[in-house]
């Protein structure tokens, strides 16, 4: 599944199990119930693939607003991928078939993004230590879902990293430099809330420090 | 093979669609039935692809138009959904607006203002993103799109400031609509 967090363009995925639809992993940045559409609608496509004789089933996709979600089986399981909405389906099935193009895509990423990304790493360095990481990231996650909605396909947590997971594009810098002040803004707010001033203010005082 | 079914399983199908006729209905009834269990999602557009068959659909609060077909290398010829948004664009946008009550747009200021209390600086960020999310478009706002939005913006709400404080807004924003009625 570390594959899929590579991937530019998925916002989020959710894996359910074929046989009862349990969930099996949620990951990403999306504001929509993924594992559940992903169960319900996996079910219900089941059923109509058996009513309308259509043979093994390649893939559904359903559109919501301004995304889609692509589902598709794979061993026993159905995995769910959502991405925006004016992405193919068949454009995200090849990026799955063809997992080895996209191991070590060539990111380049302008100078106040890249330092964004890298103080908003340091935050969760330091708010979340070793022991509270992942509580930090479903934060981080939750933020870019409400406050990144036009960054998060391009952005996403690889290998215990938020990253670039394609290049920005040059015309989006301002917008994208200002979604990612927001996420900082709110993971500050976040840890003023949960360990009082002081100890949050001497944390990011030492976030500056580091970035220096 | 194009087909229209209505909410309640009614389905209209001519040549060889008509072969399926009692399968679009119960398509139909699972389809709403599925939607109807999940509440907050609107779900505009469905295809499912086989390796035989595959069929897409588009819906709306009637029902579904939408057409069986052979996939092509395994997904839908462009052409099909270009079709379907004709069939759609016409006829049933007519019967659409006749049926659905628009709401004043002045409501979204209401509820920005309430919005504000609980998010404070992220209002306006959170608001726009959660339009655009919703698809709500301002010139042609139905009550539907303002429960959606609502939804939307207490969830979002939740995961800022908490579960409770997300509900708060919802029971506020609610009373809100409820009473501008």
């Amino acid at each position: 599944m570390e594959t899929l967090d590579r991937i530019p363009g998925i916002i989020g995925y959710a894996v359910v199990k074929a046989e009862d639809g349990k969930v099996v992993e949620v990951k990403g940045s999306s504001s929509t119930a993924l594992a559940d559409l992903t169960a319900y609608f996996s079910s219900a496509g089941e059923v109509i693939r058996n009513n309308f004789e259509m043979g093994n089933l390649k893939y559904m996709s359903l559109t919501y607003g301004s995304n889609r979600l692509v589902i598709a089986p794979f061993e026993n399981k159905f995995m769910g991928i959502e991405v925006e909405g004016d992405v193919p389906p068949a454009t995200i099935l090849e990026k799955l078939a063809a997992p080895v193009a996209i191991e070590k895509p060539e990111v380049q990423v302008p100078r106040n993004l890249a330092s964004k990304v890298h103080q908003i790493n340091l935050l969760i360095e330091e708010f979340g230590g070793e022991a509270d990481r992942e509580h930090w990231f479903d934060l981080l996650n939750q933020s870019l879902s409400v406050l990144g909605r036009e960054i998060s396909p391009i952005l996403g947590i690889v290998e215990n990293k938020l990253a670039f997971k394609e290049s920005p594009p040059n015309e989006k810098e301002d917008d994208f430099t200002q979604a990612l002040r927001y996420v900082v803004d709110f993971l500050v707010k976040k840890a003023v809330e949960e360990m009082g001033s002081s100890e949050a203010r001497a944390k990011v005082q030492s976030v500056i420090v580091k970035m220096r | 093979m194009p087909f229209s079914v209505t909410k309640a399983g009614m389905a209209l199908v001519a040549g060889p669609a008509a072969a399926y006729k009692e399968q679009l209905a119960q398509a139909s009834l699972v389809i709403f039935e599925t939607i109807s269990a999940l509440g907050e999602v609107k779900i505009e557009t469905i295809e499912i692809v086989g390796e035989k068959r595959g069929v897409i659909m588009d819906l709306d609060a009637d029902g579904l138009i939408g057409s069986i077909f052979e996939p092509l290398q395994g997904s839908v010829p462009a052409e099909y959904w270009q079709l379907l948004r004709l069939m759609r664009a016409k006829p049933a946008k007519a019967v659409a607006m006749g049926r659905m009550v628009l709401v004043d747009a002045s409501i979204l200021d209401k509820i920005k203002t309430i919005l504000q209390e609980y998010v404070g600086d992220f209002t306006e960020r959170i608001f726009q993103n959660q339009m655009k999310n919703q698809g709500i478009n301002i010139e042609e706002l139905h009550g539907e799109d303002v429960r959606r939005l609502i939804l939307a913006l207490a969830k979002a709400t939740s995961m800022i400031v908490g579960r409770r404080k997300g509900r708060e807004l919802s029971s506020r924003l609610t009373d809100l609509v409820k009473g501008g009625e």
